[in-house]
């Protein structure tokens, strides 16, 4: 009665705009979530009937086990916490036949920007594909779905400086797969032209 | 859905577009309209609670 946390978390989250009506079913909000959780578990899978699968899977769970979640806490968090181990379970089963995800199969795309500079977004797309889903998710989770690092943290079970490192990491890692030498500025016109001014600049030349 | 903001760090133009990047890809999907299996399921549990409440079985 005294005093609301108010400030629980920034994000804008719809669970914790309605976290006053501690009447409100959390099963309720649910509907509302469908999108969030299809983009993340996109992310994941990288594939639509795959994510669609997983989604139905985390509202089952989240369903029958709804009274876990503790009312006025981060709703979003608890169901991408769902939804991703969820997939790492299943995933985990996947990668006994599936040997090194991250290594052989990731190797050897290199993409250049277009020539207006700019990535092309199906590229970008490419490479993030070659991904490891660790890297995607934390990726997606603090690059893309809005959430904090410590919201993050969350959701993955982690702490925040794994999060920070993880998701540095992934931006390597994708940068590499673009062929982005670590710090080379490539977005913005990686032709001939630009990097002999790129050189004059002092950037590497190499 | 904002991103979060970059954490302040000039080197990184690829780092911003990256993230345009991460949040367009995550926007295609949010933008899509839900598969009918996916609403019809919240539908479906809906129903069975309601009506396992009914009964108490």
């Amino acid at each position: 009665m005294a005093s609301e946390p108010r400030a629980a978390t920034d994000a804008a989250d719809p669970a914790v705009l309605s976290a006053d009506a501690t009447e409100e079913n959390p099963r309720d909000q649910l509907v509302g979530y469908l999108p969030s959780l299809r983009a993340f578990a996109m992310s994941l899978t990288r594939n639509r009937s795959a994510a669609d699968d997983l989604v139905q899977d985390t509202i089952v769970k989240a369903w029958s086990n709804i009274e876990k979640y503790a009312i006025g806490t981060n709703l979003q968090a608890w169901l991408f916490t769902i939804l991703r181990n969820t997939y790492y379970s299943s995933l985990r089963r996947t990668r006994r036949e599936v040997a090194d995800p991250e290594g052989i199969h990731a190797q050897g795309l290199y993409v250049r920007p277009d020539h207006d500079g700019r990535l092309a977004y199906r590229d970008f797309q490419r490479a993030f594909d070659q991904l490891s889903p660790e890297h995607r998710e934390v990726l997606t989770l603090v690059g893309a779905s809005g959430f904090s690092c410590e919201e993050a943290a969350l959701t993955m079970g982690v702490a925040v400086g794994t999060v920070k490192s993880r998701a540095s990491r992934a931006r390597k890692r994708l940068s590499e797969l673009m062929g982005l030498a670590e710090g080379e500025d490539a977005f913005s016109g990686v032709d001939q032209a630009s990097m002999a001014v790129m050189g004059r600049s002092g950037m590497q030349a190499a | 859905m904002y991103a979060g903001m970059p954490d302040s760090n000039p080197k990184s133009k690829v780092r911003h577009q990256i993230d345009e990047n991460l949040k367009r890809i995550y926007d295609e999907t949010l933008k899509e309209e839900i598969p009918d299996r996916l609403t019809q399921l919240l539908e479906q549990l809906r129903k069975k609670a309601t009506d396992d409440s009914g009964k108490a079985s």
